[in-house]
């Protein structure tokens, strides 16, 4: 089947990326921190298989710490968002009344904020670093989550088998491990793997501009803002973090869709 | 044990008011079977719920309802939470759907058993094997099934057998044959006697088919529109029923029509105060205009 297809290649290449980020510090062949000045601005060559950057330092070791750095970020993010948002999701739509009127008030005014001009106020304020980066994207992406959960969690109160547990008298918390949170984690999961590519983009975004991840540590959005002054002498400084990140979107963008038509192919 | 008294229900949906039940009264003593019959829309299964206290936000409710001596309109939820399924329990239509899709039976049977006794899930398991032995039905491959591995049938018998697994004192049934062929329906009605006779608890039985009320229960309640039309002796209304209505349900009976087609010749308005017309037989008298 061709769906399937989709999704074995998806996968195989979403495992090397996690495999490439886990295996960083082994697989690196130089220090990616290290300056040669002599050896600045180098093409390909057998120590520097990718060449080198305006300080001398090999620009394959740097990819491979920035796919470490980005995915390390986007995988706590996600974990986070998911928790949050569950949680927010849950309560209003399980409880409801004020509360879930009060919440979704503030889901609604965080929703009105364009997400990107958000997160930049955000880091902004805190300053830039990879602990503040996180908290932006944590904050700017729980939003659109609960609600979807909030929403999922209503119609799921209303169903027959819902309505049986309370009849048979089960605890409200027993009602919402077993009988809800089954059904909407799952969805949920899948819907933060698509979103993975998003947020990907984003923390590249943020780092370009200087407000996300800062030196020495490599990423590859900081890896183009450093080498924009070589884009007439070294375009290729600048294209291979640049393809990096498209690869790495494209992979995570087909690797949720696949899983997404495979598990529910009925939505599609 | 239940006694509901002048029962006023009123459901509201955002600002849409619909008053259901009106005036409702009538008690079930210790060991007896109730039977009310009534058609769709008559607020049968309105009247089930709200004894069982479920949608209680949904719902503006005047009256009494006394189960053993404490009124179930002011307790509060936890209480109440506690009383449903452990002291009074309730079978509903349409058990297809009722069984989460993706638990299996015995895990329902644990989750009841757990939500009222302390114990521990090997306990609770052992609990229910011994609850389906009770019942002589099923081998205990039936636990480790899904709901959807299941007939309708099968369905509705395990969920008698989780209402019973707590020996609950009452227990309402509210259209427990509706949703099944007619075979499975006498199953299921030979299974609910054989629940009576061997616990003697009281039943609440709701239906719109006059054959499984007079099957089970030894007094009827006729209801139309949310009004008590009719009430009395099993013997009575199946064989003297005075109200014009109770006569046209009665009649549908014996000349096996369907019930839609019958309580259409039934038009009149229900206006008549509720009598006393015999020992235990309560009229609603219609004075004709």
């Amino acid at each position: 089947m061709k769906k399937k297809w989709a999704l074995y290649v998806s996968s195989v290449l979403t495992g090397l990326l996690f495999l490439a980020a886990i295996f960083s510090p082994w697989i690196m062949p130089n220090d990616p921190h290290a300056p040669n000045m002599v050896m600045k601005l180098q093409g390909f060559s057998v120590q520097y298989p990718l060449g080198t950057d305006h300080l001398g330092r090999c620009v394959l070791s740097r990819l491979i710490e920035g796919t470490r750095v980005s995915l390390s970020i986007a995988f706590v993010v996600l974990i986070a968002t998911l928790t949050i948002s569950m949680i927010v999701g849950l309560i209003a739509g399980f409880v409801g009344g004020w509360i879930d009127i009060i919440l979704m008030r503030v889901c609604d005014i965080l929703l009105a904020i364009p997400n990107f001009i958000f997160a930049l106020v955000i880091v902004g304020a805190l300053g830039a670093g990879m602990k503040n980066l996180l908290i932006a994207l944590v904050l700017v992406t729980w939003v659109g989550f609960a609600r979807i959960i909030r929403n999922m969690v209503k119609s799921l109160k209303e169903t027959d088998y819902v309505i049986y547990a309370h009849v048979c008298g089960v605890a409200k918390w027993r009602i919402i491990t077993r009988h809800i949170v089954p059904f909407v984690f799952p969805q949920m999961l899948l819907l933060k793997l698509i979103s993975l590519g998003t947020t990907i983009l984003m923390i590249s975004e943020l780092s370009f501009l200087g407000l996300g991840v800062t030196a020495p540590i490599a990423e590859w959005g900081m890896m183009i803002s450093e080498s924009k002054t070589y884009l007439t002498t070294q375009p290729e400084l600048m294209l291979i973090p640049g393809i990096m990140i498209s690869l790495t979107v494209l992979i995570f963008n087909a690797f949720g869709d696949s899983l997404r038509d495979v598990l529910y192919p009925k939505t599609t | 044990m239940l006694t509901v008294e002048n029962l006023n229900v009123t459901l509201r949906n955002g600002d849409v008011q619909k008053h259901v039940l009106h005036g409702v009264s009538f008690s079930i003593p210790v060991g007896k079977i109730i039977g009310i019959i009534g058609e769709s829309g008559s607020g049968k299964s309105v009247l089930c719920t709200t004894i069982m206290q479920l949608f209680r936000k949904q719902r503006q409710v005047t009256g009494e309802i006394i189960y053993k001596g404490q009124s179930l309109l002011d307790l509060p939820e936890k209480a109440m939470s506690k009383l449903r399924g452990d002291e009074m329990a309730l079978i509903m239509q349409n058990p297809m759907a009722m069984f989460n899709p993706i638990v299996t039976i015995e895990q329902h049977f644990v989750e009841t058993i757990q939500a009222h006794r302390k114990a521990t899930k090997k306990q609770a398991r052992d609990q229910a094997r011994e609850q389906l032995k009770r019942f002589q039905l099923f081998d205990e491959a039936v636990l480790k099934k899904y709901p959807h591995e299941l007939s309708g049938g099968m369905l509705q018998r395990i969920m008698i057998a989780i209402a019973a697994s707590l020996n609950p004192s009452l227990l309402l049934a509210d259209e427990p044959t509706t949703a099944l062929d007619t075979t499975t329906q006498l199953e299921i009605l030979k299974e609910l006697r054989k629940l009576h006779g061997a616990t003697g608890m009281s039943m609440l039985v709701v239906s719109h088919d006059l054959g499984v009320i007079a099957n089970l229960a030894e007094e009827i309640i006729v209801m139309r529109h949310g009004v008590i039309v009719e009430r009395g002796t099993a013997n009575h209304i199946l064989q003297h029923p005075i109200h014009p209505y109770s006569q046209t349900l009665v009649a549908a009976r014996d000349e096996h029509c369907t019930l839609d087609e019958l309580t259409d010749h039934f038009d009149g308005v229900i206006t008549g105060e509720l009598m006393l017309y015999d020992e235990n037989h309560w009229v609603r008298m219609e004075t004709r205009v």
